[in-house]
């Protein structure tokens, strides 16, 4: 018998019948969906044994205690050991593999080598004067800088101070103590008075304040309104530069109601209040609540010799609950806006922020794991993430690296020559403090003209360098219009 | 008229076939494990039949995944007989302190998270709820590799149809969400995939 062309169209049509009653069409469409998540291109956590270490996050000076999950010895996923992690914390991980990581050296924007980078620097350690310049003492990277600065002639050693540290520039001056070892005891304060500092943006680490809050009653006294400001108990909102003058203000209320003792400032309160664009009403109210609910501490978010003047008023200077000084802080060093604008070269630990440099500095060796911004002068690739050990300035214990680094990564220890000495544990205690205001302190130079393009702009940049890093990468890879939907 | 019914319902029968018998030997490739392993052996030499006793929780309750060569190397120093399996596992993994490849039967996508904890502590599920009688097998079973999606077959189940599944049969998503539904805990997509 032959098949006829009619007997070939049956058998089709029987076929393509029958078919939908197998499971051929349904199985090879889940395995086809399937199939494609597993392209080759889409990276896959690697295969391994799975296990958990401790470490500590290098990102920001609070370095949180982390638990790490490796598998087959690669970081697959992140959580802190003490509390909940930052946003950026829980995936930092992942910062290791971006498109903008920096494993070769540049030279302005160039490929270049380490070598030609080291006899860059060791022409301009020659020529001098140059600068190392630490964005996180206390490490034990900042002794090997510090050593090298020392037995290199012309070389000098200096730090990046956090914006905390500053605003504290004017009481250390009042008590006689290196600011490297004042803090704020926020974990026995009942009551902070906020004058612009963003204490729950990032103010002193990310968790700390956040932690405390809201057990920690917060008053914000701010120009614009903040997200502190909208979860603050209360908010006062006050003129553009005028931190200062609510500060007369409400030092003239705790001496008018004998809340406190101390000389007098020399702005009224009337003028002063005024000045401030807060009523006296409302000064003499919060001067009052400030006292009752002591340990009250204020905090500014720049140095404002009035605020330190205020706070020794209100007995938080050396007192539970406010501004204490600690043994065991990082030795005192030099500020690297105090460097002289002669500089030969400075070379910039990747903890420096990417907006930081010292001012008139001929050439810069910065190191940095990633790309994020100026890249004049010399580019040196740092390790990344989990890739380095991490100290902790504050205990003095360190974390060991969990990760290998990429080759033509070194870190600046390793460019100086140096070796990281054993980590030490920090045996800190309370100093005591204590603080007689004989006059009232001269203000601040007045800053109202440039508030806002200063300080709180570059409050986060400052806080967190490698999330300002991450910012601008962000930023660079968004399409034109900064990503924004075009109308 | 007969005659194109004949053709047509062969058509029908050979794509029957085809689909039902050919498609799951055609779909599946067989891979050989790369020892041989004995669950019953080991239980009853180590005096304990409980999985936890080398599939261990941590005490976060976290899963530790397979043992490492290293708990085999408590006993395995030395070959324990004259096999070559056991020759492999001294000689080419203890000494050289290299984790056995395993071809692991229930292994999810890298999308999936799923607590051993909760579903053994919490649920009280036993591990033959999911795992079937692996652990008193006196031998591996085939390994058997979707040629498409790269899984085991045991996600899938052994049946190709999915149809009257026993319950410890099959690893799908459809299989934890049945499960679910069963036992009254509804869960949300981001229970799983994290």
């Amino acid at each position: 018998m032959k098949p006829t062309r009619r007997d070939v169209l049956a058998l089709g049509g029987g076929a393509v019948a029958s078919v939908f009653f197998t499971p051929v069409p349904w199985k090879l469409l889940d395995d086809a969906s399937i199939w494609t998540q597993n392209w080759p291109w889409i990276p896959q956590p690697v295969k391994g044994p799975v296990e958990w270490k401790e470490s500590a996050c290098a990102l920001c000076p609070a370095v949180c205690a982390l638990r790490v999950k490796m598998a087959g010895g690669y970081a697959v996923g992140l959580s802190g050991k003490d509390g909940a992690l930052c946003a950026l914390g829980y995936g930092a991980h992942q910062m290791n593999w971006h498109p903008q990581r920096l494993t070769v050296v540049l030279h302005n924007g160039q490929p270049s080598t380490w070598e030609a980078a080291e006899a860059a620097f060791q022409k301009a350690c020659a020529d001098g004067p140059v600068a190392i310049i630490d964005g996180r003492p206390g490490r034990g990277s900042s002794q090997v800088y510090r050593k090298f600065a020392e037995k290199t002639p012309g070389a000098l050693y200096a730090v990046v101070r956090t914006p905390e540290e500053e605003a504290l520039r004017p009481l250390a001056a009042l008590v006689g103590v290196p600011v490297e070892q004042l803090g704020y005891d926020l974990e026995n304060t009942k009551l902070v008075l906020s004058i612009s500092a963003p204490l729950l943006e990032g103010w002193d680490g990310p968790q700390r304040v956040q932690r405390l809050w809201p057990a920690m009653q917060i008053i914000q006294a701010e120009t614009e309104l903040s997200r502190t400001g909208i979860c603050a108990s209360r908010r006062v909102q006050i003129k553009p530069g005028s931190e200062a003058m609510l500060a007369i203000a409400l030092a003239h209320v705790l001496l008018d109601e004998k809340l406190a003792t101390g000389p007098r400032p020399a702005t009224s309160l009337a003028e002063a209040a005024t000045l401030a664009g807060v009523e006296i009403e409302e000064v003499k109210g919060l001067a009052r609540t400030l006292a009752a609910e002591r340990p009250s501490v204020v905090i500014s978010a720049r140095p404002e010799p009035a605020v330190a003047a205020l706070n020794v008023l209100l007995g938080a200077v050396g007192a539970k609950g406010g501004i204490v000084a600690q043994s065991g802080a990082p030795e005192a060093a030099k500020s690297m806006d105090e460097l002289p604008g002669t500089l030969r070269a400075a070379l910039l630990d990747s903890t420096v922020p990417w907006d930081r440099k010292p001012a008139g500095v001929q050439e810069v060796f910065r190191f940095a794991a990633w790309r994020g911004g100026d890249e004049q002068g010399w580019l040196l690739p740092a390790p990344g993430f989990l890739e380095e050990a991490t100290d902790n300035p504050g205990t003095g214990s360190r974390a060991e690296a969990l990760l290998k680094p990429p080759a033509g990564v070194k870190t600046a220890v390793a460019f100086l020559g140096g070796e990281l000495p054993a980590a030490k544990l920090v045996e800190s205690a309370i100093v005591p403090l204590t603080c007689k205001l004989a006059a009232w302190p001269a203000s601040a130079p007045d800053w109202q003209n440039n508030w806002s393009s200063g300080w709180t702009a570059a409050w986060t940049p400052a806080v967190l360098a490698p999330l300002a890093t991450k910012l601008n990468q962000e930023s660079k890879l968004m399409p034109a219009g900064g990503g924004r939907r075009q109308a | 008229m007969m005659r194109g019914l004949c053709f047509f319902l062969i058509g029908v029968a050979a794509i029957q076939v085809a689909g039902w018998v050919g498609l799951p030997k055609a779909l599946y490739v067989t891979k050989a494990q790369p020892l041989e392993y004995r669950h019953k052996t080991h239980a009853e030499k180590s005096g304990s039949a409980e999985c936890d006793g080398c599939h261990t929780l941590g005490a976060d309750g976290v899963f530790a995944g397979l043992p490492k060569t290293e708990s085999c190397a408590a006993c395995h120093t030395e070959p324990q007989g004259k096999s070559a399996a056991e020759a492999t596992l001294v000689n080419s993994y203890v000494k050289t302190e290299k984790e056995t490849p395993w071809l692991v039967y229930a292994r999810q996508p890298a999308n999936v998270r799923f607590s051993h904890a909760i579903h053994t502590k919490r649920a009280k599920l036993t591990c033959e709820r999911c795992h079937g009688k692996h652990g008193e097998s006196d031998s591996l079973r085939p390994y058997q590799e979707n040629r498409i999606s790269g899984y085991s077959r045991d996600i899938w189940g052994r049946s190709i149809s999915r149809w009257k599944r026993v319950a410890n049969e099959g690893m799908k998503m459809d299989d934890c969400e049945g499960c679910h539904k069963e036992q009254g805990f509804d869960t949300g997509c981001l229970s799983c995939h994290r």
